[in-house]
């Protein structure tokens, strides 16, 4: 009897410990997080259906550490000829006339001890957007593909075969401080 | 361990006088209790409990809730064509706070100014940068700064004060009674031109420039002696031997980085092995006086017998009697006697420079400059056009003429009477005749605090101006972000206050425009050179520098009688804390001073002979008795202080500040006196004595001495010549129990020259700067938890009076074999694939096992969460670096993040990295460019070329942990 509850016992611990695992891992990991957005934007019909390419509107993620949100006078490059009268637009517009941005809501979210380049990965990896953030030009409401863990970047990391540039010898996969600092 | 190694370590270093018997360290001082504790009160077991078991039943709540943090995302309404999102700009402007004007590279990130290099451009500081400069950006985000201007305390509107300052203006005009401009020196030709025209413009105008300790006594000399108001331009790289008399020059003084810069070249082995020769003579130890070949040390009031008995002896063998002087009886003779041979040896090729503020002792020295043939060789008297010094006389007249109730009106621009003239009270007294009284200072200060109107001067990123920084080379500001406040440029209150409209901006391009160009011969389209001139931050007429004129002194030399056998109290300016402006910077306050390595402070200095006397020891508080006052404050002794002076820096005690600068030690400047035309240091001391009360001084090294290890290594110019690697036997054979790394691709490594390190602490700030170090404040850096990444260690060797110093940064020094990394649980310290020793702070649970072994104690342990409570003041941070949390262990990084940046920088141009494109906070900003960093992989680098010299060595390379930072010896010219 004792020994049963012994064994009952320590499985017990082992089943708590192993949930505690499993959810402090999931801890601010957002997979699929697509929250609603103060407009109702739609990459699918951008992206997608009038093929806009992602730069267009994304223009720094070739310069710099961040893709960035379009200014909203960018979106008015088309916007003042293009579906004028929708009142998603109209939002466009007042906002420029009023001088107040809008306040999206942020999909991808890295910790501050995270340090990502896009232009490292767009520019000089040449990875497509679609490899992190999923098939985008599908998407009428942007979501969250991977769980942008640190698993999950070095998955790719390893397995990539894309070929060292110059005297640069690897694909810093393996430095800590290539990405943390 | 190689027996050669033994032997040089019986060379006895020591650290600090009280450290130097290492049988009497005190182990209770080097492992402090309080050391472990948290907060400020003790908490009890059972405290303990409480706060365990309620973070516990909080922690999976708090995470829970925390799953979806949302945060908005809010873009630019408009694309700004200059900024994208992640990539930093760099401008071009000058540093308008104190008189050398260094030419600075700020680099913004999405709008903010968050760091500040040196611009290479500039023919004077040449890329170089002090810690002030380092610290500038700090003040911009200043929150005590003056959000609007101000009446009588409260905040108003511009265009409410504006009419009433204007009205009073004219009053005082149709009243009779006169305007008084104060202003500290001017520099530009726009200052210049505002401060004329707003002198024509009412006709009742007295402009008094005041800046004490400043250059007011060489000035008055140089127009003794030549005729001509000017400064010089001193070309140490020319010179063979250089005479320093209590001058300052590396450290502090008008041009500190441009002289540093000169210097260090002289002291560079590869370019030439003919070092230069560097005698200091001083009664307090300072800066340069620690890096001189041999420093003499004499009493304060000999200094002015040196100086005349220089002269007599040199025109004694020269034959010349360019000025009727006699010799002084002295028992400095011999020492008096072989500094004039040596300068005989090299006339024409040597320098003679004196910190004295008194005007016939700068004579005298112009003088023997002169006998020596020096001037238009390694001197030139630097005709300034568009700048005006200081004369120390006129604000005293001005005093008396405002006792005399001849003022109507003061304006304050960049000056603070009320805290830095040596009698504040007659200032207060003599200034409540004056009904207005108005400030343009950028921040509170004592002046400010008595002034009826504020009008907020800009910080020097928030503005325009122009500054003739040497003759016909000119250093423009610009503005590198929006004014943060309601404030407005000094030079435009006055242009409105004399009616004009004109923006200062447009002010400066009509003066260039319409006179300056024409008279710099400059053709061609104006946009032009002004896009380039902004652009380059630095524009250079390329003027023929005019002749220094034939000495000729007409007046009658007023001996300073030499007093003897008394105890003078001397004022000194630290590089840091300067003159009291940069009080409020928490930065500066927390830089360890180069020489006495103390902390958010000021002390008295007492030489150890004195100290053994009178029975004082560091921390002792002392009762002092100066000009019939007492003063009670703590004593600091200090090696190579002579025993007849207690040396007092300015820049402390400021009574209206911001929260960093209130109160912060004792204010200096009471001790001071105006004598013979300028203001002068050194009043006597009537008693000194021990209270029998300790204080807290917080300094950063009385924790660690060498323990007789070589860790800095030197030797003699006369060795060196003979054998290169004299005092670096090396040899050391070590059997590693470890596998080697893999070597291949990148391999970074750094050496520092300690023959060119001045020890000036300027790697310090920028290090801080850089990296989000933060600060910690006095009571942390006392409990020796200061963050710093980089610090200067500072040895002594020899004589206790007058011993010989090595200034050795130390950092991380990125093991091969680091001891961190074995300890590490977690395994948060691990070795990097190009060689770096890396701290993940993601990782690090803070064990503290990894500070505890590492041979160099450079790790730095995250205590508490220090303050980001100010969030004017976080603006400075860099976003590309984390904001280290509570718990966190961290290190020199070897500023990975720039590492990354050149690397991308490259990879994005399709080519291979360059040697020399990745430069280091520290290594950018050292105006002695005494660090080299670079890839030992490509056998093209300066540093692949440079481990090869026989004067290379590893700190403890005996441990077998194979640093990848290492170390050129010293080599003293003696």
């Amino acid at each position: 009897m004792k020994i049963a509850l012994s064994i009952l016992l320590i499985i017990g611990i082992g089943f708590g410990a192993a949930q505690f695992v499993r959810f402090s891992r999931s801890i601010d990991f957002t997979e699929n997080y697509a929250p609603q957005q103060p407009i109702k934007f739609s990459h699918k019909t951008h992206a997608g259906d009038n093929q806009i390419a992602c730069v267009y509107c994304h223009y720094s993620a070739e310069q710099g550490r961040h893709a960035g949100i379009p200014p909203v006078g960018l979106c008015m490059n088309c916007h003042t000829h293009v579906k004028t009268d929708s009142p998603e637009v109209e939002k466009i517009i007042k906002a420029v006339e009023s001088g107040k941005s809008i306040e999206w809501q942020k999909v991808h979210h890295l910790p501050d001890f995270a340090y990502f380049n896009h232009a490292q990965h767009v520019n000089v990896g040449k990875v497509s957007c679609q490899e992190c953030h999923g098939q985008v030009q599908t998407m009428d409401v942007m979501k969250q593909t991977g769980n942008l863990s640190m698993g999950w970047c070095i998955s790719c990391h390893r397995n990539s075969e894309i070929a060292p540039p110059q005297d640069h010898k690897s694909l810093s996969g393996g430095d800590c401080a290539k990405c943390h600092y | 361990m190689d027996n050669k190694t033994n032997e040089m370590n019986l060379e006895n270093y020591w650290q600090d006088v009280e450290d130097k018997d290492y049988s009497e360290i005190d182990l209770k001082e080097e492992f402090t209790e309080g050391t472990y504790q948290i907060g400020l009160t003790k908490k009890s077991r059972r405290d303990f409990l409480k706060i365990m078991g309620f973070s516990l039943s909080v922690l999976p709540m708090a995470t829970s809730c925390k799953k979806i943090s949302a945060q908005k995302a809010i873009p630019y309404l408009h694309k700004n064509d200059q900024i994208t999102p992640g990539v930093a700009n760099w401008y071009a402007t000058t540093n308008s706070l104190c008189p050398s004007h260094c030419s600075l590279l700020v680099k913004t990130r999405e709008g903010r100014p968050i760091k500040i290099e040196g611009n290479p451009l500039s023919p004077k500081s040449q890329g170089g940068t002090c810690p002030v400069c380092q610290a500038s950006v700090l003040s911009l985000y200043d929150s005590s700064r003056f959000k609007a201007p101000k009446k009588n305390g409260q905040y108003t509107t511009f265009e409410a004060i504006d009419s009433e300052v204007r009205a009073s203006l004219l009053k005082a005009a149709s009243d009779g009674k006169r305007t008084a401009l104060i202003l500290n020196s001017v520099y530009g030709p726009s200052l210049l031109n505002v401060v004329t025209d707003f002198k024509n413009s009412f006709g009742n105008v007295d402009v008094i420039v005041y800046n004490p300790f400043g250059e007011s006594a060489s000035v008055r000399a140089n127009s003794l002696s030549f005729g001509r108001e000017d400064v010089f331009n001193y070309k140490l790289d020319k010179a063979k031997v250089i005479v320093g008399i209590s001058s300052d020059f590396l450290a502090t003084g008008s041009d500190p980085i441009n002289l540093t810069k000169q210097y260090s070249k002289r002291k560079d082995l590869f370019l030439d092995k003919n070092l230069i020769r560097h005698i200091q003579v001083e009664s307090l130890m300072t800066l340069t006086g620690s890096n001189a070949d041999t420093r003499i040390v004499i009493s304060h009031d000999d200094e002015s017998t040196f100086i005349n008995n220089l002269l007599y002896y040199i025109q004694k063998a020269t034959g010349s009697r360019l000025l009727p002087v006699e010799a002084i009886d002295s028992d400095m003779k011999p020492k008096v006697q072989s500094v004039a041979s040596e300068l005989l040896k090299a006339k024409g090729e040597s320098i003679v420079l004196s910190g004295s503020f008194d005007i016939t002792d700068q004579v005298k020295v112009n003088a023997i400059n002169f006998v020596l043939g020096n001037f238009n060789k390694t001197i030139t008297l630097s005709s300034r056009e568009f700048n005006r010094h200081e004369n120390d006389a006129d604000f005293v007249k001005f005093l008396e003429d405002a006792e005399g109730d001849k003022y109507g009106n003061v304006i304050f621009y960049d000056v603070n009477p009320y805290y830095d003239y040596f009698d504040t009270a007659r200032v207060e007294q003599a200034l409540k005749k004056i009904e207005t009284k108005i400030s343009l200072s950028t921040a509170p200060d004592e002046t400010s605090e008595h002034s009826n109107y504020v009008a907020p001067d800009r910080h020097y990123l928030e503005k325009w101006d122009d500054f003739e920084i040497s003759q016909g080379v000119f250093g423009f500001s610009q503005p590198v972000i929006q004014s943060l406040f309601n404030n407005r440029t000094a030079q435009e209150s006055l242009l409105v206050w004399m009616g004009s409209s004109t923006s200062y901006e447009d002010y400066i391009k009509t003066l260039w425009e319409n006179k300056l160009l024409k008279q710099f011969g400059q053709v061609g389209i104006f946009q032009n050179f002004w896009n380039k001139a902004i652009h380059d931050g630095i524009f250079d007429a390329h003027l023929t520098p005019s002749d220094t004129p034939a000495f000729k002194f007409a007046g009658q030399l007023t001996n300073k009688k030499p007093v003897t056998a008394s105890l003078k109290l001397k004022v000194y300016e630290k590089n840091s804390m300067r003159k009291g402006k940069f009080a409020n910077n928490p930065w500066l306050q927390e830089m360890p001073d180069p020489i006495t390595k103390a902390t958010w402070d000021n002390y008295l200095m007492v030489s150890p002979k004195l100290a053994k006397t009178k029975d004082i020891s560091t921390g002792d508080l002392v009762r002092i008795n100066v000009k019939g006052s007492e003063l009670t404050i703590p004593a600091l002794v200090q090696s190579g202080v002579h025993e007849s002076v207690v040396g007092l820096a300015l820049g402390y005690g400021r009574t209206v500040s911001g929260r960093a600068g209130k109160g912060v030690g004792v204010n200096a400047y009471p001790f001071t006196s105006f004598e013979s035309g300028t203001f002068q240091s050194g009043v006597e001391v009537a008693s000194i004595e021990k209270t029998g009360q300790k204080y807290k001084l917080a300094l950063t090294q009385t924790h660690h001495s060498m323990e007789g290890r070589d860790i800095v290594r030197e030797t003699t110019l006369g060795n060196y010549v003979v054998d290169p690697s004299a005092g670096n036997p090396g040899g050391v054979k070590l059997v590693s129990m470890w596998g080697n790394h893999k070597k291949d691709g990148h391999q970074w490594a750094m050496m520092i020259d300690l023959n060119k390190c001045t020890g000036c602490s300027g790697c310090v700030i920028s290090c801080n700067a850089e990296n989000n170090v933060p600060v910690v404040g006095k009571e942390e850096v006392y409990n020796r938890r200061e963050m710093h990444w980089l610090r200067l260690d500072r040895y002594y060797k020899g004589d206790d009076e007058n011993p010989e110093v090595v200034h050795q940064p130390m950092m991380c020094v990125h093991c091969d074999n680091a001891p961190c990394e074995t300890v590490c649980p977690v395994l948060a310290t691990v070795q990097s694939s190009d060689g770096l020793n890396q701290q993940v702070y993601n990782r690090c649970v803070g064990t503290r096992y990894c500070a505890n072994n590492c041979p160099y104690k450079v790790r730095r342990f995250n205590w508490f969460d220090y303050a980001h409570d100010d969030k004017l003041e976080n603006m400075v941070l860099n976003p590309d670096i984390t904001v280290r949390t509570r718990g966190v262990m961290e290190k020199c990084s070897m500023c990975i993040q720039r590492i990354q940046e050149g690397k991308l920088q490259a990879k994005k141009e399709g080519r291979p990295l360059k040697d020399g494109e990745i430069k280091l906070a520290c290594q950018q900003s050292c105006p002695a460019d005494a660090i080299v960093f670079g890839d030992i992989n490509d056998p093209e680098s300066e540093i692949s070329k440079k481990l090869k010299d026989p004067r290379y060595y590893r700190v403890l390379e005996e441990l077998g942990v194979a640093p990848r930072v290492g170390y050129l010896t010293k080599v003293r010219n003696k």
